[in-house]
Protein backbone atom coordinates (compact mmCIF):
# COMPACT_ATOMS: atom_id res chain seq x y z
CA UNK A 1 0.00 0.00 0.00
CA UNK A 2 3.27 2.86 1.19
CA UNK A 3 4.82 1.18 -2.24
CA UNK A 4 2.00 2.20 -4.20
CA UNK A 5 1.47 5.33 -2.75
CA UNK A 6 5.48 6.08 -3.09
CA UNK A 7 5.15 5.20 -6.80
CA UNK A 8 1.75 7.39 -7.51
CA UNK A 9 3.19 10.16 -5.66
CA UNK A 10 6.81 9.51 -8.10
CA UNK A 11 5.07 9.30 -10.83
CA UNK A 12 2.77 12.30 -10.97
CA UNK A 13 5.83 14.78 -10.31
CA UNK A 14 7.51 12.97 -13.20
CA UNK A 15 4.70 13.50 -15.32
CA UNK A 16 4.12 17.32 -14.21
CA UNK A 17 7.67 17.71 -14.63
CA UNK A 18 7.49 16.33 -18.49
CA UNK A 19 4.15 18.04 -19.18
CA UNK A 20 6.12 21.55 -17.98
CA UNK A 21 9.11 20.66 -20.38
CA UNK A 22 7.33 19.97 -22.95
CA UNK A 23 5.26 22.55 -22.59
CA UNK A 24 8.03 24.96 -22.62
CA UNK A 25 9.64 24.13 -26.19
CA UNK A 26 6.32 23.78 -27.79
CA UNK A 27 5.60 27.36 -26.71
CA UNK A 28 9.01 28.91 -27.29
CA UNK A 29 8.96 26.97 -30.68
CA UNK A 30 5.62 28.85 -31.66
CA UNK A 31 7.28 32.14 -30.72
CA UNK A 32 10.18 32.08 -32.61
CA UNK A 33 8.14 30.41 -35.86
CA UNK A 34 6.12 33.33 -36.09
CA UNK A 35 8.98 36.04 -35.63
CA UNK A 36 11.14 33.48 -38.05
CA UNK A 37 8.56 33.75 -41.07
CA UNK A 38 8.84 37.54 -41.00
CA UNK A 39 12.61 37.80 -41.17
CA UNK A 40 12.38 35.24 -43.79
CA UNK A 41 10.22 37.35 -46.35
CA UNK A 42 12.64 40.42 -46.23
CA UNK A 43 15.87 38.39 -46.97
CA UNK A 44 14.30 37.20 -49.83
CA UNK A 45 13.31 40.75 -51.08
CA UNK A 46 16.90 41.53 -50.36
CA UNK A 47 18.38 38.69 -51.98
CA UNK A 48 16.32 38.95 -55.65
CA UNK A 49 17.72 42.86 -55.81
CA UNK A 50 21.34 41.86 -55.10
CA UNK A 51 20.91 39.12 -57.87
CA UNK A 52 19.06 41.30 -60.36
CA UNK A 53 21.98 43.63 -60.63
CA UNK A 54 25.36 41.73 -60.40
CA UNK A 55 26.67 38.35 -61.88
CA UNK A 56 27.52 36.03 -59.37
CA UNK A 57 30.80 34.23 -58.35
CA UNK A 58 30.61 31.10 -60.56
CA UNK A 59 32.20 31.49 -63.93
CA UNK A 60 30.02 29.10 -65.77
CA UNK A 61 25.95 29.23 -66.36
CA UNK A 62 24.78 25.52 -66.18
CA UNK A 63 24.06 22.32 -64.66
CA UNK A 64 26.64 19.79 -63.31
CA UNK A 65 26.14 16.13 -61.76
CA UNK A 66 28.69 15.47 -58.52
CA UNK A 67 29.36 11.77 -56.60
CA UNK A 68 30.41 11.02 -53.41
CA UNK A 69 30.38 8.21 -50.62
CA UNK A 70 27.60 8.64 -48.21
CA UNK A 71 26.87 6.35 -45.12
CA UNK A 72 25.21 3.22 -47.31
CA UNK A 73 26.88 4.17 -50.54
CA UNK A 74 27.52 6.75 -53.20
CA UNK A 75 25.18 9.77 -53.53
CA UNK A 76 24.68 11.99 -56.03
CA UNK A 77 23.49 15.59 -56.48
CA UNK A 78 23.35 18.21 -58.75
CA UNK A 79 23.99 22.04 -58.89
CA UNK A 80 22.09 24.73 -61.79
CA UNK A 81 24.03 27.63 -62.24
CA UNK A 82 22.40 31.26 -63.49
CA UNK A 83 23.69 34.43 -63.79
CA UNK A 84 26.73 32.93 -62.14
CA UNK A 85 24.95 32.09 -58.71
CA UNK A 86 23.69 28.79 -57.37
CA UNK A 87 20.09 28.72 -58.83
CA UNK A 88 19.45 25.37 -57.17
CA UNK A 89 20.75 21.98 -55.86
CA UNK A 90 19.26 18.81 -56.74
CA UNK A 91 19.62 15.60 -55.17
CA UNK A 92 19.86 12.79 -57.84
CA UNK A 93 20.64 9.54 -56.35
CA UNK A 94 20.50 9.12 -52.53
CA UNK A 95 18.94 5.35 -52.57
CA UNK A 96 21.58 3.97 -50.43
CA UNK A 97 20.87 6.44 -47.48
CA UNK A 98 18.65 5.68 -44.35
CA UNK A 99 15.63 7.12 -44.44
CA UNK A 100 14.97 8.99 -41.29
CA UNK A 101 19.15 10.59 -41.79
CA UNK A 102 17.80 11.11 -44.71
CA UNK A 103 15.50 13.69 -43.96
CA UNK A 104 17.75 14.76 -41.08
CA UNK A 105 19.59 16.19 -44.55
CA UNK A 106 16.69 17.74 -46.75
CA UNK A 107 17.70 21.08 -45.69
CA UNK A 108 21.01 21.09 -47.05
CA UNK A 109 20.04 21.33 -50.79
CA UNK A 110 18.61 25.04 -49.60
CA UNK A 111 21.60 25.66 -47.33
CA UNK A 112 23.74 25.35 -49.91
CA UNK A 113 21.70 27.85 -51.81
CA UNK A 114 21.56 30.32 -49.31
CA UNK A 115 24.82 30.24 -48.64
CA UNK A 116 25.45 30.33 -52.46
CA UNK A 117 28.50 27.81 -51.57
CA UNK A 118 29.02 24.32 -50.61
CA UNK A 119 30.71 25.07 -47.22
CA UNK A 120 28.32 24.40 -45.15
CA UNK A 121 28.13 22.43 -41.90
CA UNK A 122 27.29 18.73 -41.54
CA UNK A 123 24.15 17.57 -39.98
CA UNK A 124 25.12 15.80 -36.59
CA UNK A 125 24.40 12.71 -36.19
CA UNK A 126 24.08 12.23 -39.92
CA UNK A 127 27.60 12.88 -40.95
CA UNK A 128 28.01 10.77 -43.09
CA UNK A 129 25.21 11.17 -45.61
CA UNK A 130 25.59 15.12 -44.72
CA UNK A 131 29.02 15.08 -46.04
CA UNK A 132 28.13 12.61 -48.75
CA UNK A 133 25.65 15.17 -50.37
CA UNK A 134 28.18 18.08 -49.39
CA UNK A 135 30.81 16.56 -50.97
CA UNK A 136 28.74 15.51 -54.34
CA UNK A 137 28.16 19.29 -54.73
CA UNK A 138 31.74 20.30 -54.17
CA UNK A 139 32.58 17.96 -57.01
CA UNK A 140 29.77 19.04 -59.12
CA UNK A 141 31.42 22.95 -58.18
CA UNK A 142 34.58 21.52 -59.49
CA UNK A 143 33.33 20.08 -62.58
CA UNK A 144 31.51 23.73 -63.11
CA UNK A 145 34.68 25.94 -62.48
CA UNK A 146 37.09 23.27 -65.12
CA UNK A 147 34.20 24.49 -67.32
CA UNK A 148 33.25 20.49 -68.52
CA UNK B 1 8.57 -26.96 -21.78
CA UNK B 2 7.23 -24.05 -18.97
CA UNK B 3 4.71 -26.71 -17.64
CA UNK B 4 7.27 -28.91 -16.76
CA UNK B 5 9.51 -26.39 -15.33
CA UNK B 6 6.99 -25.12 -13.13
CA UNK B 7 6.04 -28.11 -11.52
CA UNK B 8 9.57 -29.97 -11.08
CA UNK B 9 10.26 -29.75 -7.43
CA UNK B 10 13.10 -30.74 -5.49
CA UNK B 11 11.51 -30.59 -1.99
CA UNK B 12 10.16 -33.41 -2.00
CA UNK B 13 8.11 -32.35 1.05
CA UNK B 14 5.53 -30.60 -1.58
CA UNK B 15 1.95 -32.19 -2.31
CA UNK B 16 -0.72 -29.99 -4.41
CA UNK B 17 -4.00 -30.92 -3.99
CA UNK B 18 -6.00 -29.78 -6.44
CA UNK B 19 -9.08 -30.80 -6.18
CA UNK B 20 -9.43 -28.59 -2.58
CA UNK B 21 -6.93 -25.88 -3.66
CA UNK B 22 -8.70 -25.06 -7.29
CA UNK B 23 -8.72 -21.35 -6.58
CA UNK B 24 -5.54 -21.00 -4.03
CA UNK B 25 -1.75 -21.25 -5.06
CA UNK B 26 -0.28 -24.17 -4.25
CA UNK B 27 2.77 -23.89 -2.38
CA UNK B 28 2.48 -23.83 1.23
CA UNK B 29 4.74 -21.00 2.78
CA UNK B 30 7.58 -22.82 3.63
CA UNK B 31 8.34 -24.47 0.57
CA UNK B 32 9.62 -22.25 -1.85
CA UNK B 33 8.83 -23.60 -5.58
CA UNK B 34 10.39 -21.86 -8.81
CA UNK B 35 7.67 -20.46 -10.75
CA UNK B 36 9.50 -17.88 -12.51
CA UNK B 37 9.10 -18.25 -15.81
CA UNK B 38 5.80 -16.81 -16.21
CA UNK B 39 2.57 -16.46 -15.76
CA UNK B 40 1.54 -18.20 -12.11
CA UNK B 41 -1.09 -19.92 -13.46
CA UNK B 42 -4.18 -21.30 -11.05
CA UNK B 43 -3.70 -24.80 -9.70
CA UNK B 44 -0.21 -26.54 -10.39
CA UNK B 45 -0.94 -30.40 -10.63
CA UNK B 46 2.31 -31.78 -8.92
CA UNK B 47 3.60 -33.94 -11.69
CA UNK B 48 7.18 -35.28 -12.00
CA UNK B 49 9.97 -33.40 -14.79
CA UNK B 50 9.30 -34.84 -18.01
CA UNK B 51 12.99 -36.57 -17.88
CA UNK B 52 11.57 -39.93 -16.82
CA UNK B 53 12.36 -40.29 -13.75
CA UNK B 54 15.13 -38.59 -13.26
CA UNK B 55 14.00 -35.12 -10.95
CA UNK B 56 15.82 -31.98 -12.09
CA UNK B 57 17.86 -30.72 -9.72
CA UNK B 58 16.95 -26.74 -8.73
CA UNK B 59 20.30 -25.40 -9.68
CA UNK B 60 20.22 -26.70 -13.14
CA UNK B 61 16.96 -25.48 -13.59
CA UNK B 62 18.22 -21.91 -12.62
CA UNK B 63 20.69 -22.09 -15.06
CA UNK B 64 18.66 -23.19 -17.79
CA UNK B 65 15.89 -20.35 -16.94
CA UNK B 66 18.79 -17.99 -16.87
CA UNK B 67 20.45 -19.39 -20.41
CA UNK B 68 17.14 -19.18 -21.70
CA UNK B 69 16.36 -15.43 -20.54
CA UNK B 70 19.92 -14.40 -21.85
CA UNK B 71 19.49 -15.85 -25.13
CA UNK B 72 15.98 -14.57 -25.79
CA UNK B 73 17.68 -10.70 -24.64
CA UNK B 74 20.71 -11.18 -26.80
CA UNK B 75 18.66 -11.84 -29.82
CA UNK B 76 16.41 -9.09 -29.19
CA UNK B 77 19.48 -7.03 -29.16
CA UNK B 78 21.70 -8.24 -32.15
CA UNK B 79 18.00 -7.89 -34.22
CA UNK B 80 17.60 -3.85 -32.86
CA UNK B 81 21.90 -3.91 -33.70
CA UNK B 82 21.32 -5.13 -37.43
CA UNK B 83 17.94 -2.98 -37.65
CA UNK B 84 18.86 0.28 -36.30
CA UNK B 85 22.58 0.63 -34.38
CA UNK B 86 22.14 4.09 -34.48
CA UNK B 87 18.92 4.54 -32.69
CA UNK B 88 20.37 5.78 -29.37
CA UNK B 89 22.65 8.53 -30.87
CA UNK B 90 20.10 9.59 -33.25
CA UNK B 91 17.44 10.18 -30.05
CA UNK B 92 20.07 12.11 -28.33
CA UNK B 93 20.88 14.08 -31.27
CA UNK B 94 17.03 15.23 -31.50
CA UNK B 95 17.70 16.13 -27.50
CA UNK B 96 20.93 18.17 -28.75
CA UNK B 97 19.20 20.14 -31.82
CA UNK B 98 16.04 21.11 -29.45
CA UNK B 99 18.42 22.40 -26.75
CA UNK B 100 20.02 24.24 -29.27
CA UNK B 101 17.36 25.59 -31.10
CA UNK B 102 16.09 26.73 -27.83
CA UNK B 103 19.38 28.85 -27.43
CA UNK B 104 18.66 30.77 -31.22
CA UNK B 105 15.30 31.39 -30.20
CA UNK B 106 14.89 29.24 -32.89
CA UNK B 107 11.60 26.70 -33.86
CA UNK B 108 11.85 23.15 -32.86
CA UNK B 109 10.70 21.48 -36.33
CA UNK B 110 9.64 17.73 -36.18
CA UNK B 111 12.91 16.68 -37.64
CA UNK B 112 13.07 12.79 -37.76
CA UNK B 113 15.44 12.52 -35.07
CA UNK B 114 12.69 14.29 -32.98
CA UNK B 115 9.97 11.88 -33.85
CA UNK B 116 12.65 9.16 -33.03
CA UNK B 117 13.24 11.00 -29.64
CA UNK B 118 9.07 11.28 -29.42
CA UNK B 119 9.21 7.52 -30.08
CA UNK B 120 11.56 6.21 -27.90
CA UNK B 121 10.41 8.66 -25.28
CA UNK B 122 6.91 7.09 -25.69
CA UNK B 123 8.04 3.59 -25.33
CA UNK B 124 9.93 4.16 -22.07
CA UNK B 125 6.62 5.72 -20.41
CA UNK B 126 4.54 2.89 -21.65
CA UNK B 127 7.09 0.21 -20.80
CA UNK B 128 10.04 1.35 -19.23
CA UNK B 129 13.67 1.64 -20.11
CA UNK B 130 13.16 -1.73 -22.60
CA UNK B 131 14.91 0.67 -24.44
CA UNK B 132 17.97 0.57 -23.05
CA UNK B 133 18.04 -3.05 -21.66
CA UNK B 134 17.41 -4.65 -25.24
CA UNK B 135 17.41 -2.08 -28.04
CA UNK B 136 20.93 -0.01 -27.47
CA UNK B 137 23.19 -0.93 -29.00
CA UNK B 138 25.47 0.49 -26.70
CA UNK B 139 24.34 -0.97 -23.98
CA UNK B 140 24.72 -4.18 -26.33
CA UNK B 141 28.39 -3.35 -26.73
CA UNK B 142 28.32 -3.14 -23.02
CA UNK B 143 26.89 -6.47 -22.22
CA UNK B 144 29.02 -8.35 -25.00
CA UNK B 145 32.20 -6.66 -23.86
CA UNK B 146 31.46 -7.83 -20.30
CA UNK B 147 29.72 -10.97 -20.56
CA UNK B 148 32.78 -12.34 -22.75
CA UNK B 149 35.04 -11.22 -20.36
CA UNK B 150 34.47 -11.24 -17.28
CA UNK B 151 34.55 -15.39 -17.18
CA UNK B 152 38.37 -15.47 -17.78
CA UNK B 153 38.94 -12.42 -15.79
CA UNK B 154 37.16 -13.79 -12.57
CA UNK B 155 39.35 -16.75 -13.37
CA UNK B 156 42.68 -15.08 -13.11
CA UNK B 157 41.88 -13.04 -10.11
CA UNK B 158 40.66 -9.73 -11.31
CA UNK B 159 37.14 -8.80 -9.80
CA UNK B 160 34.78 -6.68 -10.94
CA UNK B 161 35.22 -2.79 -10.26
CA UNK B 162 32.65 -2.39 -7.51
CA UNK B 163 32.15 0.67 -5.32
CA UNK B 164 30.40 0.78 -1.67
CA UNK B 165 26.81 1.90 -2.48
CA UNK B 166 26.53 5.60 -0.97
CA UNK B 167 29.18 5.86 -3.34
CA UNK B 168 27.47 3.94 -6.51
CA UNK B 169 24.35 6.59 -5.58
CA UNK B 170 26.50 9.63 -6.32
CA UNK B 171 27.85 8.18 -9.49
CA UNK B 172 24.27 7.42 -11.06
CA UNK B 173 24.24 11.59 -10.35
CA UNK B 174 27.05 12.04 -12.74
CA UNK B 175 24.79 11.54 -15.85
CA UNK B 176 22.86 13.94 -14.97
CA UNK B 177 26.18 16.32 -14.96
CA UNK B 178 26.59 15.04 -18.39
CA UNK B 179 23.28 15.63 -19.78
CA UNK B 180 23.53 19.43 -18.15
CA UNK B 181 26.84 19.89 -19.84
CA UNK B 182 25.94 18.32 -23.12
CA UNK B 183 22.67 20.43 -23.03
CA UNK B 184 24.55 23.61 -21.82
CA UNK B 185 26.68 23.78 -24.60
CA UNK B 186 23.92 23.05 -27.30
CA UNK B 187 21.95 25.48 -25.85
CA UNK B 188 25.11 28.09 -26.57
CA UNK B 189 25.87 26.98 -29.73
CA UNK B 190 29.09 26.15 -28.73
CA UNK B 191 28.95 21.76 -28.96
CA UNK B 192 30.61 21.26 -32.05
CA UNK B 193 34.29 21.34 -30.57
CA UNK B 194 33.13 19.18 -27.71
CA UNK B 195 30.92 16.70 -30.01
CA UNK B 196 34.49 15.98 -32.10
CA UNK B 197 35.67 13.81 -28.86
CA UNK B 198 31.65 11.81 -28.57
CA UNK B 199 32.98 8.19 -28.40
CA UNK B 200 29.04 7.68 -29.98
CA UNK B 201 30.84 9.19 -33.02
CA UNK B 202 33.53 6.87 -32.60
CA UNK B 203 31.02 3.96 -32.27
CA UNK B 204 29.19 4.90 -35.19
CA UNK B 205 32.21 5.41 -37.31
CA UNK B 206 33.19 1.96 -36.56
CA UNK B 207 29.57 0.09 -37.07
CA UNK B 208 29.64 2.40 -40.58
CA UNK B 209 33.10 1.05 -41.27
CA UNK B 210 34.29 4.42 -41.95
CA UNK B 211 36.50 6.32 -39.25
CA UNK B 212 38.09 8.33 -41.42
CA UNK B 213 37.72 12.72 -40.30
CA UNK B 214 36.54 10.82 -36.63
CA UNK B 215 39.24 12.09 -33.88
CA UNK B 216 41.80 9.56 -32.21
CA UNK B 217 40.54 11.25 -28.69
CA UNK B 218 37.27 10.17 -29.57
CA UNK B 219 38.07 6.38 -30.12
CA UNK B 220 40.16 6.53 -27.34
CA UNK B 221 37.46 7.99 -25.24
CA UNK B 222 35.68 4.75 -26.35
CA UNK B 223 38.14 2.56 -25.79
CA UNK B 224 38.03 3.57 -21.99
CA UNK B 225 34.55 2.91 -21.84
CA UNK B 226 34.27 0.01 -23.26
CA UNK B 227 37.13 -1.23 -20.21
CA UNK B 228 34.81 0.31 -17.75
CA UNK B 229 31.37 -1.63 -19.00
CA UNK B 230 34.02 -5.11 -19.10
CA UNK B 231 35.31 -4.56 -15.37
CA UNK B 232 31.72 -3.69 -14.16
CA UNK B 233 28.21 -4.43 -15.96
CA UNK B 234 26.33 -1.47 -18.06
CA UNK B 235 28.78 1.40 -16.70
CA UNK B 236 28.22 3.58 -19.17
CA UNK B 237 24.83 3.55 -18.65
CA UNK B 238 24.56 3.71 -15.12
CA UNK B 239 26.77 6.77 -14.86
CA UNK B 240 27.67 8.49 -18.23
CA UNK B 241 24.24 7.94 -20.53
CA UNK B 242 23.00 11.36 -21.40
CA UNK B 243 19.98 9.61 -22.86
CA UNK B 244 19.42 7.29 -19.70
CA UNK B 245 19.19 9.86 -17.69
CA UNK B 246 16.70 11.57 -19.77
CA UNK B 247 14.84 7.97 -19.14
CA UNK B 248 15.16 7.93 -15.32
CA UNK B 249 13.27 11.44 -15.36
CA UNK B 250 9.99 9.86 -17.17
CA UNK B 251 6.55 8.83 -15.44
CA UNK B 252 6.56 5.29 -16.28
CA UNK B 253 3.34 3.66 -16.33
CA UNK B 254 2.50 1.26 -13.06
CA UNK B 255 2.92 -2.31 -14.95
CA UNK B 256 6.15 -1.17 -16.30
CA UNK B 257 8.22 -1.41 -12.69
CA UNK B 258 9.47 -4.35 -11.31
CA UNK B 259 8.71 -4.62 -7.72
CA UNK B 260 9.07 -7.00 -4.89
CA UNK B 261 6.59 -9.22 -3.07
CA UNK B 262 8.76 -7.65 -0.33
CA UNK B 263 6.79 -10.24 2.14
CA UNK B 264 7.91 -13.42 0.88
CA UNK B 265 11.41 -12.60 0.39
CA UNK B 266 13.59 -14.67 2.66
CA UNK B 267 15.87 -12.17 5.16
CA UNK B 268 19.35 -12.63 3.68
CA UNK B 269 18.76 -12.99 0.12
CA UNK B 270 19.38 -10.31 -1.88
CA UNK B 271 19.99 -12.08 -4.88
CA UNK B 272 18.10 -9.51 -7.20
CA UNK B 273 20.35 -6.86 -6.11
CA UNK B 274 22.89 -8.56 -6.24
CA UNK B 275 22.47 -9.82 -10.13
CA UNK B 276 21.02 -6.37 -10.87
CA UNK B 277 23.65 -3.70 -13.32
CA UNK B 278 22.37 -1.11 -12.08
CA UNK B 279 22.43 -1.77 -8.35
CA UNK B 280 18.62 -1.11 -7.26
CA UNK B 281 16.66 -3.42 -5.42
CA UNK B 282 13.41 -3.30 -7.56
CA UNK B 283 10.98 -1.35 -5.50
CA UNK B 284 8.15 0.37 -7.32
CA UNK B 285 7.63 2.69 -4.78
CA UNK B 286 11.16 4.48 -4.78
CA UNK B 287 12.51 7.17 -7.30
CA UNK B 288 15.78 4.64 -7.88
CA UNK B 289 13.68 2.78 -10.29
CA UNK B 290 14.08 5.72 -12.65
CA UNK B 291 17.71 3.56 -12.90
CA UNK B 292 16.08 -0.04 -13.77
CA UNK B 293 17.08 -0.99 -17.43
CA UNK B 294 14.34 -3.81 -17.30
CA UNK B 295 16.79 -6.09 -18.52
CA UNK B 296 14.54 -8.71 -16.67
CA UNK B 297 17.87 -10.46 -14.26
CA UNK B 298 16.79 -9.84 -11.19
CA UNK B 299 13.41 -11.64 -11.97
CA UNK B 300 15.24 -14.22 -13.31
CA UNK B 301 17.71 -15.07 -10.80
CA UNK B 302 15.08 -14.91 -7.98
CA UNK B 303 14.53 -17.87 -6.05
CA UNK B 304 10.85 -17.48 -5.32
CA UNK B 305 9.62 -16.11 -8.64
CA UNK B 306 8.85 -13.15 -6.48
CA UNK B 307 9.43 -10.14 -8.89
CA UNK B 308 6.95 -9.29 -10.88
CA UNK B 309 5.12 -6.06 -13.34
CA UNK B 310 1.57 -6.76 -11.69
CA UNK B 311 0.81 -8.67 -8.86
CA UNK B 312 -2.93 -9.48 -7.98
CA UNK B 313 -5.15 -11.07 -5.62
CA UNK B 314 -2.07 -11.48 -2.95
CA UNK B 315 -2.78 -13.94 -0.30
CA UNK B 316 -2.71 -12.78 3.12
CA UNK B 317 -1.68 -16.46 4.34
CA UNK B 318 0.43 -17.54 1.97
CA UNK B 319 1.49 -14.08 0.91
CA UNK B 320 1.58 -15.72 -3.17
CA UNK B 321 -0.38 -13.52 -5.54
CA UNK B 322 -3.71 -15.65 -7.59
CA UNK B 323 -1.89 -14.01 -10.71
CA UNK B 324 1.36 -12.28 -11.85
CA UNK B 325 3.48 -10.84 -15.00
CA UNK B 326 6.80 -12.37 -13.75
CA UNK B 327 9.72 -9.43 -14.57
CA UNK B 328 11.03 -11.18 -17.15
CA UNK B 329 8.27 -12.76 -19.10
CA UNK B 330 9.76 -14.28 -22.49
CA UNK B 331 6.51 -12.77 -24.24
CA UNK B 332 6.18 -9.48 -22.51
CA UNK B 333 9.55 -9.08 -24.18
CA UNK B 334 8.79 -10.12 -27.62
CA UNK B 335 5.63 -7.65 -27.58
CA UNK B 336 7.51 -4.66 -26.23
CA UNK B 337 10.09 -5.30 -28.86
CA UNK B 338 7.56 -5.11 -31.49
CA UNK B 339 5.89 -2.62 -30.22
CA UNK B 340 9.26 -0.57 -30.53
CA UNK B 341 10.08 -1.69 -33.39
CA UNK B 342 6.90 -0.90 -35.27
CA UNK B 343 7.66 2.81 -33.80
CA UNK B 344 11.34 3.02 -35.18
CA UNK B 345 9.59 2.31 -38.57
CA UNK B 346 6.88 4.60 -38.83
CA UNK B 347 9.49 6.99 -38.33
CA UNK B 348 11.66 5.72 -41.22
CA UNK B 349 14.30 4.80 -38.66
CA UNK B 350 14.72 1.05 -39.27
CA UNK B 351 17.30 0.01 -42.15
CA UNK B 352 16.66 -3.34 -44.34
CA UNK B 353 13.28 -2.80 -44.43
CA UNK B 354 10.83 -1.26 -46.91
CA UNK B 355 10.00 2.18 -45.49
CA UNK B 356 6.44 2.82 -44.40
CA UNK B 357 5.56 4.90 -47.80
CA UNK B 358 6.35 1.77 -49.70
CA UNK B 359 4.08 -0.29 -47.73
CA UNK B 360 0.70 1.99 -46.46
CA UNK B 361 -1.98 2.73 -48.37
CA UNK B 362 -1.91 6.02 -46.73
CA UNK B 363 0.16 8.75 -45.69
CA UNK B 364 1.51 10.19 -43.05
CA UNK B 365 1.48 13.23 -41.80
CA UNK B 366 5.32 13.66 -40.55
CA UNK B 367 6.70 11.75 -44.18
CA UNK B 368 4.45 14.67 -46.22
CA UNK B 369 7.40 16.46 -46.66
Amino acid sequence: MLKTLALLRNTFFKFVNLAIVIAAVTGLSAWASDRNAADAAVQEQIEAAEHASNRGPYANDGTWEGSAKGYGGTVTMSVTIKDGYIESVDIVDVSHEDEAWLKMCQGIPAAIKKAQSPQVDTVSSATFTSTGMINAVKKAIQKEEAGE
Amino acid sequence: MQEANNAAQTSGALKADTTSQASAPVQTPSAPASTNDSVTKKAQPNTQAKLGKKRISKATQRKARLFRHRALRYAVQALFFVLAPGLFSAAFSGVKYIAGQIGALSPVELTSFVLLLIVVVGATVIMGRFFCGYACAFGFLGDLVYDATAALRHKIGIPDLTFPEPLVKVLQLLKFVVLAGICALCFLASYSEVSSYSPWTAFAGIVAGSTEGIRTGAFALLAAIVALMALRKRAFCQFLCPMGAIFSLLPMLPFAIRDRNEARCPKSCGQCRKNCPVDIWPDKGSLQSGECIACGDCAVNCPLGNISVLRLGVDTKTLKPKFQISGSFWASILVKAALLLIGCWLVGALRFVPSPQDVLPFALPWMLN
